[in-house]
């Protein structure tokens, strides 16, 4: 069951589906949701919190959702048509002011629809003394209608509202109870329903998180231990969370003057050591490709999630897209290929979280971790292994001494071109760094074949990570053997590309799906195979140019079929599906011809 | 004619009907053939599509989902652009600025207006503080309600006995429940039953195994009360003093229109809203069709009310054709006697319904 | 606490407490109900005195316009407030050793007399010995009240209630003689001789002759059969004590409340089947749902659209049946009601063996014995000051304006012992608006959806000829519905100068209350004109509380993060000049 909540900035819609996903996902349901919200911090903007509650894991939102709840009905109005058939549309009977004729929710309700008005506003009013708590009378009745106990709801919102005194509490459970009220004593003519769900034994525990906070969560495992950012949109919250649980930790984090000094400070750290990381959007990343150049060459440990946004330039700031891919790939100046991870979920992200630093540290290079509006936004249960943080991170630690008399090496062209990591104050360590090329003292050297060496050396030594211990870097979904579509994603279409996948095979159509997470250095065998089971391959991905495609087809070079949309928001399951249709149906002529 | 005249201009002439019953939806229809480009927008307090009410007593004897009683799927309203609005309320109508005021404080603009409201279950003034204790029978979710607080074999109470609920006690009498009928003088309602002939049908119904209890011995119903516990949930207490339990009382004292929206916007109204032959109210760009209308009759010099699925599914279809330029009479084709048949059961052209 | 008398004030209190505006009689409701609500029942009673001498009388049986026009039944905001239980709740709660005040002028020396005790005339005289006049009050029936005590019956308006008001109405040295007629008649005393003996002379004798009915072959009242008679007649003859009989089919003619007590008292004395016949609809009657729904609720029938032609006489005389026309809705009166308009050829007949007709009364002037200048309504011609063609011979009530309501009377009556007063001592009164500074809202926003409170009612079975029919409000009944007022004389305004413009206020709005203006129009007249609002900050010239929308619910005072939310307490007074 997927319910969409639609108000104007300040109505708490983004809260309400925050108290409703927590509260579900207490009651041992899977909870997969996405909030959209406005550029500006106040004012007349429009939210809108997509939750899809379901009792077996789900990869993403549908296009329809069951119920749609309006709290502004001038921004709801045009998502009427996204409630399927037999769905409730759930809206304010009692608007304060007249309004225009077309401007009421219920002209909008389409034939097949069932409308649910219900006077928010007074019911707010009536039992809470004020029209703040809208959104819990109309939480309330959503959850009388479906027949969910009140008792988890009321749970969250006292842990929610605690802070704020025990009045601000009881007024909001007051509102949510005279909803729900509302809602169960409702004639219910909708068919939306919510099975029951048996508690699975518990493999681990389950925890509600956004992308951003899984990143957060898995840096703080990863025991990060500085962080320097400068705030952008989506990425701030990474910082927010941080901000928060460093200190507690005795750990550090500064907000800088700019995104050039947050890198800057984070390379420091980690050439000193520490275990340091960044965060920002694409504008940020622009701004930090000079200094990722720097740590390639001096190769030095670092980590930048980059949560991609609409772009050129501002462009759409609330407006989620994969369009950083080439400047991830490619945004610095020389040859300077790093690690490039994308997540394909929220466990995801808490997984590449951790692994990142791993992986920095292990190869001695900046490690991008390409997470999208999308992801970093949307909420997931995801379940934490009891056996506590499944990353392992003592194994790369810096080398602490040398011999007396032993000339250090900083980089040393090894086997597999990974040199001995030293750290300033490590005892006979001291060497050269710096941006300049050099040899392997670290001193500058412009000559030919250290020039060579050492480019090789630095490219080679990355293959490594395609076999990074405990590290999928692609894999395949869907049907074994061969199959008529295949699709390649990345990042955070690719559970789009599930749910199609399976609607697909419900449709009786042989149909795969191969997430790549690591992107640099590219999986090529892996996605070779994969490519060679199908008949056709489609790249699915929200940008314009079809970076991945080009990717793929750049590297591998095999036709591909591209599915590119920029709509600003998720790729529609549809969409993907239809795709899939077309192309199974253009297979199956052209063998019958 | 101005409704003709405004539909072949650019702007669609705009047709808006209150309600969602027969007459509204056969005027909804008529209006759509007869003008393929006009906007036809229904207005209803109901949150379901049109639905059959005549077929509710169904609902008792098989376990239907209100989907299996809608005549039109939600696709036949997108095909024929028929706008139903659901959920909303009128308030009034403004007839000289022509705009229908809803309840959620939107007011929707018409050229042509077709009021088609119905009428709602009569309760006498007296019993009115005992309206929560009554089961009522005129949508959908009053016949759930009611189904869910009828127990197996339980017993209806009808007060007065219309011929609505004449219809709803044939269906459960076949599924073995109890009905007592308390006679009053709407009894089989809208059958004006002459004095002479009234005991004979009252016998009809024994056959039938309605039980009688004579309401106006009794003196008339004087109150309702909640039964006490190990009893049945409603007493019915009589001005004479005489009791009677039951699971369920009804009132079936016939339909009074629903026209209170109407008070104010200057269109007559007496007990129903007053029109002539063609349907049209006293307001040029009003009309009125189904229970709600009180029809001249120019041969009797009188106001009358016709009722019944034929008679409301005709007039919505005239007032339809009238507010398309057309200029049809209504006149009635059904007999309005009550007749017995070959079993010596009751039956009325008011339950005959295709 | 300023008192103003700037046109914008006084414009203000017309304009948004409407309730007062709409009282004959100018009663301050929202400050009576807030005392009730507080507890303080002999002031509310108090407060109703001030502008109406018998509240307890009027919290029965008023016609109550303040009802029709209270904010709360505006469109949106629900049902009006019970205003007049209310009123009737004070009279009944106060304590029983309530003390009444009242404010005396020193004696003038100055005689009047007031022809007729009803309720113009009552009110009047009270005034007037207030103001320091000598007052006489000639009643030619036998008890003081006029139509009060004669019209109405006693399960509307109980005695007891109506004696003592009326009694503590006149007690400040009022002279009452009844049973003493004024006219031309023999023993009564004449106009001519009171103009000699007094200062001045007040007419308050009503409208005391039933309008009559165009009936086939009934040239005047003799021809009349004996099963038909005049409601007024009906009523006035049953509370004189005469011993009333009616048929058990009655047919009652009629639209007012006259036609409704009949019907009620007919079915009272033992009518089986009674029913009022309407010339137009329900629609259009001047009586209010309460009393229309415990008529119907009585077992009374109303039926429309119905002119009586004729009537039907069996060979003994008796009446069996009327015959009525058909009508249709015509065109429109002056006063929103609507004209009928018979169908020809429509006629039928409705048997019956008792008609009482009630289709309204006018005044006589036949007691005159000096010329009077009369209008064409037949009704004496007055000047502003209601002073008629003849000097220091002024007229109040019915008498002057036709068959209105109580209330009317009430108010006219003040209005013209006022104006008496001027005439008679050249003193001057002015109204002026007192304004007095509120800390706190005094409502919440919860009290708005408190829903409009039941007046309990004597079950059917036992509704006799004299037991009342209104229990009257119970104390927390009248708590409850006394919270609902809006109390519409707080004027509730934002500080320009303070606002920091965070809009928290229009979140909280309960209605489209506040707004963004970009300008405000100043009429010729000095008051506020339309607000001109905007939708774009940066025109935005104020936030701005328009108090027609408002509902005085508070939720903007108490969010306000910078108090420039401020209320004042706009109460109209009287001063002298």
């Amino acid at each position: 069951m997927q319910i969409a909540l639609c108000g104007s900035a300040g109505d708490g819609t983004i809260a309400a589906g925050d108290i409703l996903r927590s509260a579900v996902a207490a009651m041992g349901y899977r909870v997969i949701c996405f909030d959209v919200y406005p550029a500006e911090i106040r004012g007349f903007g429009k939210c809108i919190a997509r939750l899809r509650i379901t009792t077996e894991q789900s990869y993403s939102l549908k296009r329809q959702s069951d119920i749609l709840v309006s709290l502004d009905d001038a921004h709801a109005i045009p998502h009427a048509g996204e409630v399927r058939d037999d769905g409730a549309v759930i809206y304010e009977s009692q608007p304060v002011a007249a309004c225009p004729e077309g401007g009421h929710m219920s002209g909008h309700v389409l034939p097949g629809q069932i409308p649910y008005g219900l006077p928010i506003r007074e019911m707010a009013e009536k039992y809470t003394g004020g029209a703040r708590s809208r959104n819990l009378v109309v939480l309330g009745f959503v959850a009388g209608l479906l027949g969910l106990t009140p008792a988890p709801f009321l749970q969250i919102i006292e842990k929610k509202f605690a802070k704020q005194g025990a009045a601000v509490v009881a007024r909001n459970q007051k509102g949510f109870q005279a909803g729900h009220e509302a809602g169960a004593s409702t004639f219910k003519l909708d068919d939306v329903r919510v099975a029951p769900v048996e508690k699975p034994e518990a493999a681990g525990q389950v925890v509600m998180l956004s992308g951003n906070a899984a990143v957060a969560m898995g840096c703080m495992d990863a025991e990060l231990d500085t962080f320097f950012g400068y705030p952008i949109t989506p990425a701030t919250s990474i910082m927010e969370r941080l901000a928060v649980a460093m200190p507690k930790r005795g750990r550090r984090l500064l907000q800088t003057e700019d995104e050039i000094s947050a890198v800057a400070a984070a390379i420091g750290a980690g050439y000193t050591g520490a275990r340091s990381a960044t965060a920002t959007s694409g504008p940020g990343l622009a701004l930090m490709a000079e200094m990722l150049g720097l740590a390639t060459i001096a190769e030095v440990p670092c980590v930048i999630f980059v949560s991609q946004r609409g772009g050129p330039s501002t462009g759409m700031p609330t407006k989620t897209e994969q369009s950083d891919l080439n400047a991830a790939l490619y945004g610095s100046p020389g040859d300077s290929q790093r690690i490039v991870i994308a997540p394909t979920n929220v466990e995801g992200c808490y997984r590449c979280a951790g692994k990142a630093f791993e992986m920095a540290e292990r190869y001695q290079t900046p490690v991008l971790v390409l997470l999208d509006l999308y992801l970093s936004n949307r909420y997931e249960t995801v379940t934490l292994a009891d056996s506590g943080p499944p990353f392992n991170l003592d194994d790369n630690k810096p080398m602490r001494r040398l011999e007396a008399g032993e000339l250090y090496r900083r980089y040393a062209l090894t086997e597999d071109g990974i040199s001995p990591r030293a750290v300033p104050g490590d005892a006979g360590c001291m060497h050269v760094i710096t941006g300049l090329e050099h040899n392997e003292l670290g001193r500058p050297d412009d000559r030919e074949e250290t020039h060579a060496a050492m480019s090789r050396k630095r490219h080679d030594k990355l293959l490594a990570a395609l076999e990074h211990p405990d590290f999928t870097v692609a894999k395949r979904f869907g049907d074994p053997g061969r199959v008529q579509v295949g699709m390649l994603a990345w990042g955070s279409t690719f559970g789009e590309c599930l749910e199609a996948m399976f609607m697909a095979h419900s449709e009786g159509i042989t149909c795969a799906a191969m997430k790549v997470v690591m992107l640099s250095p590219f999986p090529v065998q892996a996605v070779r195979a994969f490519m060679d089971s199908c008949d056709v391959v489609l790249v699915p991905e929200v940008n314009h140019e079809g970076q991945f495609a080009q990717l793929v087809q750049g590297i591998l070079a095999r036709p591909v079929v591209r599915l590119s949309r920029v709509p600003g928001s998720p790729m529609p399951v549809e969409l993907i599906l239809e795709e899939i249709r077309r192309l199974a149906r253009g297979i199956v002529t052209a063998i019958a011809s | 004619m101005t409704a003709h005249a405004a539909s072949s201009s650019p702007a669609p002439h705009r047709y808006v009907i209150i309600g969602n019953g027969v007459a509204g939806n056969q005027a909804a229809e008529t209006l759509r053939d007869r003008d393929p480009e006009g906007s036809v927008t229904i207005i209803t307090n109901s949150r379901l599509l049109f639905y059959n009410r005549y077929l509710l007593p169904q609902l008792f004897r098989d376990h239907m989902d209100w989907r299996e009683l809608l005549p039109h799927s939600a696709e036949h309203y997108r095909q024929r652009r028929i706008q139903v609005r659901r959920d909303s309320r009128v308030v009034s109508v403004n007839a000289v600025r022509r705009q229908v005021m809803l309840a959620h404080n939107e007011s929707i603009y018409y050229d042509t207006l077709l009021v088609a409201t119905g009428g709602r279950g009569y309760l006498p003034e007296e019993l009115a503080d005992c309206r929560h204790l009554l089961s009522y029978f005129s949508t959908y979710e009053h016949a759930m309600a009611m189904r869910k607080a009828l127990p197996d074999k339980g017993t209806v109470i009808m007060l007065g006995g219309d011929m609505i609920g004449l219809d709803l006690a044939r269906v459960l009498l076949g599924m073995d429940h109890r009905v007592v009928l308390v006679t009053h003088e709407t009894t089989f309602w809208p059958h004006a039953v002459a004095p002479d002939k009234r005991g004979e049908f009252l016998q009809a119904l024994q056959r039938m195994g309605i039980e009688l209890v004579d309401g106006e011995a009794q003196g008339g119903v004087a109150t309702i009360e909640q039964g006490t516990s190990g009893l049945p949930a409603r007493r019915v207490i009589f001005h004479q003093g005489g009791d009677l339990y039951g699971d369920v009382v009804m009132p079936c004292y016939g339909l009074v229109p629903m026209v209170e929206f109407m008070m104010g916007s200057g269109t007559d109204i007496e007990r129903g809203l007053l029109v002539n032959a063609t349907l049209r109210t006293s307001d040029l760009h009003i009309f009125a069709a189904g229970d709600v209308c009180q029809i001249w009759s120019e041969r009797e010099h009188a106001y009358h009310f016709y009722y019944g699925y034929k008679n409301v599914r005709a007039m919505g279809a005239v007032a339809a054709i009238n507010m398309t330029g057309g200029n049809e009479h209504f006149s009635t084709t059904q007999d309005e006697t009550l007749v017995q048949d070959s079993q010596g059961h009751i039956d009325s052209p008011f339950w005959a319904y295709d | 606490m300023h008192l103003s008398s700037d046109p914008r004030d006084i414009g203000w209190v017309r304009q948004n407490v409407p309730c007062q505006h709409a009282c004959p009689a100018g009663t301050d409701v929202p400050a009576y109900i807030r005392s009730i609500a507080e507890g303080r029942h002999g002031e509310a009673y108090e407060i109703n005195r001030g502008a109406n001498v018998l509240p307890g009388v009027l919290g029965r049986i008023c016609s109550r316009p303040c009802e029709s026009a209270c904010r709360h039944g505006w469109p949106g905001n629900g049902e009006a407030v019970s205003i007049c239980h209310l009123k009737r709740f004070s009279a009944d709660a106060k304590d029983a050793g309530h003390r009444i005040t009242e404010r005396l002028y020193a004696p003038t020396g100055k005689r009047v007399a007031v022809v007729g005790a009803g309720p113009a005339g009552v009110s009047a005289a009270h005034d007037l010995s207030l103001l320091g006049h000598d007052v006489v009050i000639f009643e030619r029936e036998e008890k003081p009240g006029g139509m009060l005590r004669y019209g109405i019956p006693e399960f509307r308006l109980p005695r007891d209630m109506l004696e003592l008001e009326l009694h503590n109405a006149l007690r400040l040295g009022v002279q009452l003689r009844t049973g003493a007629p004024v006219g031309v008649g023999k023993g009564a005393i004449r106009i001519s001789t009171l103009l000699a003996d007094f200062d001045a002379v007040l007419l308050s004798t009503g409208c005391m002759a039933p309008n009559r009915l165009a009936l086939r072959g009934v040239a005047d009242d003799r021809d009349l059969p004996q099963d038909v008679e005049y409601g007024l007649y009906f009523l006035t003859e049953l509370h004189r004590g005469q011993n009333k009989r009616v048929g058990r089919r009655v047919a009652v003619v009629g639209a007012g409340f006259t036609a409704l007590d009949c019907a009620r008292v007919a079915r009272r004395l033992g009518a089986v089947e009674v029913t009022i016949h309407l010339r137009t609809s329900e629609e259009y009657i001047p009586v209010n749902q309460e009393e229309l729904f415990e008529t119907k609720r009585e077992g009374i029938r109303i039926k429309g659209l119905r002119t009586p032609v004729g009537l039907q006489v069996d060979d003994n005389g008796r009446l069996v049946g009327v015959e009525f026309v058909q009508n249709r809705l015509g065109g429109w009166r002056e006063n929103g009601r609507r004209l009928a308009v018979s169908i020809e050829g429509s006629e039928f007949v409705e048997p019956c063996d008792t008609l009482i007709i009630a289709v309204g009364q006018q005044t006589v002037n036949d007691f005159l014995d000096i010329r009077v200048e009369v209008g064409r309504s037949g009704t004496v011609r007055v000047a502003e000051n209601g002073m008629t063609s003849v000097s220091g011979l002024f007229a109040a009530g019915d008498y002057v304006r036709g068959a209105t309501t109580a209330i009317e009377a009430i108010g006219h009556g003040r209005k013209i012992a006022d104006a008496m007063d001027s005439w008679l001592v050249g003193r001057r009164r002015q109204q002026v608006v007192q304004m007095e500074p509120v800390a706190a809202p005094l409502r919440e926003r919860a009290f708005d959806f408190i829903t409009r409170q039941h007046m309990p009612t004597t079950p059917l079975a036992n509704r006799q000829l004299n037991r009342e029919v209104e229990c009257g409000l119970t104390q927390p009944l009248a708590n409850e519905e006394a919270k609902r007022c809006y109390l519409c004389d707080l004027c509730y305004q934002i500080d320009v100068d303070r606002c920091i413009y965070c809009r928290a206020c229009i979140e909280v709005a309960p209605r489209n209350c506040i707004k963004l203006v970009q300008n405000v129009e100043l009429q010729t007249d000095g008051s506020y004109g339309p607000l001109q609002e905007t939708r774009e900050w940066n025109r935005v010239a104020a936030i701005w509380i328009d108090n027609n929308e408002c509902i005085r619910c508070g939720a903007c005072f108490v969010v306000c993060p910078v108090s420039c939310i401020f209320i004042t307490r706009n109460k109209l007074i009287t001063v002298d000049v």
